[in-house]
């Protein structure tokens, strides 16, 4: 049912298309790139800076590398790395938020505040330090990441358990003998469950346009990976001379961070029955 | 002689408001014996939910109960741990709510809600709660347990969800079962079907219920013994049909005669008049006298208490007790 209102709203059906596309690039990466040893075979020195042709649909880059093969290998690490932040994150913050909310009192309290903290820094800043900190690599940015972003799902997930706990339901099951953790784990989590999935796709695109943005900075992926962000810091030099470089990973990410805010938003609106009744649907 | 199952004694409830205190119970008396049905009728905001709540310890959390015993069998119920507490809600007492609608939780099917119950309750492996769910189900007289099962609550109609409920509720085999209106948020067919049922299980289980209710055709159908609560006391209590015919409190009879009958249709229901006292300030003495048409002097100087008046017969009221 979610699936046919999807497909009643164009642009989430577009971007839908785009997601299954670019994870379908991801997947079949080695087998999709025209050069697949760009990624990690030896470099043609000779061949750099060639401009886009049939031969090199995008390009080359300074070591003589495909940028359109480079592209896709770089699909997969920013798939990857959206979805083990988003997941990082999710991992942390939901509990937490259903915790805060069905306890209330001083561990709400606690919990919030915890949060608070959080986000009173901006996001990126507070990413960069941790990232600086914990020395410059893929996997440290996206710890870094998903430590300045956990606070938003503990928000969202508290907000819902704090109004779940009122419901009759909830007493019902104390009525007939539930603890506390067992109404938590089996009433309270699964309920809360629809708005964490919408926000985390909705957060996919943001969470790979600040993986790129980190790398961009240099406390992400590090040379010589096909890291979009990367690779755009990499071809910021050349920007006028071989403005295929920086431009290509640039319209990925792009394409990437629009499909997945739009189907984030398509989904809400799919599973939020309010919003659709409005729509007359 | 039948036994005692639950008795209790001078219960007091406060709330904590941001008005004031509120008492909502103030020395509430009443006893329960095994396998029988004992209705508490009242007015909204009388006090019969949170006594409920009170006997299972969930009363919210603004309030507490400041007052009071609540005896089930030996033991004082408001001595226990929460653990405790915690073994014996679903299990020796349970409770069933007034909407069934929201007492089960959306996300899961119904089966998988009372299976876990089961579990928690007995210590069950998997396939033993599922056969015990749908002996529960087949008790409640569902018509398919094992399709039931399988649905989720929405998929139900209401009365059908309150079979569930009534399912979870009794698949410990409790001794006693408390029934906040569980019967008013489906229609009169379906609420007839209910009781009936209801009061099946009760004979062959010796199952003692306190039902909660303001509506006084069921408690003739249905109770052995009736307690009319107004502003958080008891005011008369005793055997259901010498109560009903013959009411011994003012506030009773007035409760009694505002029933409109087919005979009296053209005329003016006699209502009680007034509405309910404000709990934070109560009235002096006793607490119905502002409304009261008998009320004398000594009604605004002191509270009644709750004497015997006749056998098994009680009420709180000066006049009835000189």
């Amino acid at each position: 049912m979610t699936l046919h209102i999807l497909r009643k709203n164009p642009l989430s059906f577009i971007s839908l298309i785009i997601i299954l596309f670019l994870v379908f690039l991801a997947v079949f990466a080695s087998w999709l790139a025209p050069y697949p040893d760009a990624y990690q075979g030896t470099p043609h020195v000779e061949d750099k800076y060639q401009p886009p042709s049939l031969t090199h649909l995008f390009g080359t880059e300074y070591l003589g590398r495909d940028v359109f093969s480079l592209v896709i290998f770089g699909t997969r690490l920013s798939l990857t790395a959206g979805l083990m932040i988003v997941a990082l994150s999710v991992v942390i913050g939901w509990p937490l938020g259903v915790i805060a909310g069905y306890s209330g009192g001083k561990i709400d309290d606690l919990i919030m505040r915890t949060t608070d903290m959080f986000l009173a820094f901006p996001s990126l800043v507070l990413a960069l330090v941790i990232a600086f900190v914990l020395g410059p690599s893929l996997i440290n940015s996206m710890i870094a990441i998903s430590v300045t972003w956990w606070p938003w799902y503990t928000r969202l997930a508290r907000a819902d358990a704090a109004s779940l706990k009122e419901r009759t339901f909830v007493e019902a099951s104390k009525a007939i003998g539930l603890s506390d953790r067992s109404i938590m784990v089996r009433h309270i989590l699964p309920n809360t469950m629809a708005p964490i999935i919408v926000q985390s796709t909705m957060d996919l695109g943001t969470a790979i346009l600040a993986e790129a943005g980190l790398s961009f900075l240099g406390l992400g992926a590090q040379p010589p990976t096909p890291e979009w962000g990367l690779m755009i810091s990499a071809g910021r030099a050349v920007a006028f001379s071989a403005w295929w470089y920086a431009t290509f990973p640039g319209v990925f990410i792009f394409l990437t961070a629009m499909a997945f805010n739009l189907f984030g938003d398509g989904l809400r609106e799919a599973l939020d029955p309010r919003l659709r009744r409005i729509r007359g649907e | 002689m039948t036994k005692s199952l639950l008795s209790v004694q001078d219960l007091r409830v406060d709330f904590d408001t941001y008005d004031g205190v509120v008492k909502a119970l103030d020395g509430v008396t009443f006893r329960i014996l095994e396998g029988e049905i004992f209705g508490l009728v009242g007015e909204t905001g009388c006090g019969k939910t949170i006594t409920a709540l009170s006997i299972i310890r969930l009363v919210p959390e603004n309030g507490r109960i400041t007052q009071g015993r609540i005896l089930f069998r030996a033991e004082d119920l408001l001595q226990k741990t929460e653990e405790e507490m915690r073994k014996l809600r679903g299990g020796k007492i349970s409770m069933i709510f007034q909407d069934p609608s929201v007492s089960l939780n959306p996300v899961f099917t119904v089966g998988e809600q009372t299976t876990h119950i089961i579990s928690v309750h007995q210590n069950l492996e998997r396939d033993d709660a599922v056969r015990k769910t749908i002996e529960a189900f087949e008790l409640v007289a569902l018509s398919d347990p094992e399709k039931t099962m399988k649905q989720y609550p929405h998929e139900l109609s209401g009365g059908m969800q309150q079979r569930v409920m009534i399912a979870m509720a009794l698949s410990s085999d409790p001794d006693m079962l408390i029934a906040d209106e569980p019967t008013s948020s489906v229609d009169v067919t379906i609420q007839a079907q209910l009781l009936k049922r209801l009061m099946q299980i009760k004979s062959t289980r010796n199952l003692a219920i306190l039902l909660i209710t303001h509506n006084m055709g069921i408690v003739a159908e249905t109770c052995d013994k009736v307690g009319v609560m107004y502003a958080g006391n008891i005011v008369e209590m005793g055997p259901m049909r010498e109560v009903l015919k013959n009411p011994l409190h003012p506030y009773t009879q007035g409760l009694l005669a505002a029933i409109p009958k087919p005979e009296t249709r053209r005329t003016r229901l006699p209502l009680v008049k007034g509405s309910i006292p404000d709990l934070i300030n109560r009235p002096q003495g006793c607490a119905f006298h502002p409304r009261c048409p008998y009320a004398i002097d000594v009604c605004q100087a002191e509270k009644p208490v709750l004497l015997e008046n006749g056998p098994g017969r009680y009420a709180a009221c000066h006049l009835v007790n000189r």
